[in-house]
């Protein structure tokens, strides 16, 4: 029987986190073929991990447009207890 | 896809102190927290959306520096930081999933109809990743989303997607079974796409 775009969106979720059994691969490789929608839930998956990816390349490179920098009052808070003497 | 950061230069410019395999010298520990400070609250931010649950992430990770964590010297102290943090993350994350949820709608009924065809089928994404301006509005929209997700399914969607771990490792951390974490990061996958298409990073339009 033809999968369904609701059992294909789920096994194109497994697919990202394990290797699928070559039955359910071959039945979603054959839904993807003729479902331009399953495709494009894939491919926008695939875009999101990939994205989410790049924040990390983001973090180590950082550019410099980023909120996301400690104010001066949060680095005072941060840093005030990391003495051992202080302690 | 674990992230490694292993190649990445230290930017020290006073020579460390402290060796490998020993606690971190106290003028290594204010020097590392000043130096890293902003990024590793960048990355903590980056994963929990959150100013206040970040700092603490990042403070936690330093006190757990001063305490006498011992620098292994296999890696730059700030990948050597960070590592500390991803697993304060990982801890984070696994108190705000034990928390009690409000029960939540299970997605695949509001997305699909009954015979199982998509009712707003997925449109093309306009966002354009090479453009700095779509991706900073991009990562406030999702960190948005992540935040209108329930707390258990987005805790396992970020340590999956962005910390790397695999369904075994998150079945352990969560004490949960495979099957589960699939259904999880399922659901979380089709509420967290439907809600960019909302805030405008997917346009529902028809295809084909």
């Amino acid at each position: 029987m033809m999968l369904q775009c609701r059992e294909a969106a789920r096994q194109v979720s497994k697919g990202l986190d394990a290797p699928l059994p070559l039955k359910e691969r071959l039945s979603l490789a054959f839904h993807l073929w003729l479902c331009p929608r399953c495709t494009e839930y894939q491919r926008q998956l695939l875009a999101l991990r990939a994205m989410l990816g790049e924040e990390l390349e983001k973090l180590l490179h950082p550019s410099g447009d980023s909120d996301d920098s400690l104010t001066a009052k949060e680095k005072e808070y941060l840093l005030q207890p990391l003495t051992r003497s202080g302690g | 896809m674990v992230p490694t950061m292993d190649n990445q230069e230290s930017s020290s410019s006073a020579p460390q102190i402290t060796p490998a395999g020993a606690i971190v010298a106290e003028a290594d520990i204010e020097r590392w927290a000043t130096e890293y400070a902003d990024a590793l609250f960048r990355y903590a931010m980056s994963r929990v959306g959150n100013r206040e649950v970040a700092l603490e992430l990042v403070q936690e990770t330093f006190l757990a520096v001063v305490k006498g964590a011992e620098f292994n010297g296999r890696s730059s102290p700030k990948t050597w930081l960070i590592g500390i943090l991803r697993h304060k993350i990982v801890d984070h994350f696994r108190r705000v999933a034990r928390s009690p949820d409000s029960p939540v709608a299970d997605p695949e009924a509001e997305l699909f109809a009954e015979n199982g065809q998509w009712l707003a089928p997925p449109g093309a994404w306009p966002f354009d990743p090479s453009r700095a301006l779509d991706r900073k509005q991009f990562r406030k929209a999702l960190q948005l989303c992540l935040q209108g997700l329930q707390a258990k399914r987005a805790s396992i969607f970020v340590l999956r997607e962005m910390e790397g771990l695999s369904t075994e490792e998150l079945c352990k951390e969560f004490e949960t079974t495979t099957t589960n974490v699939w259904v999880i990061l399922h659901r979380a996958r089709l509420a967290l796409r439907a809600c960019l298409e909302r805030s405008g990073f997917v346009h529902g339009k028809e295809l084909g």
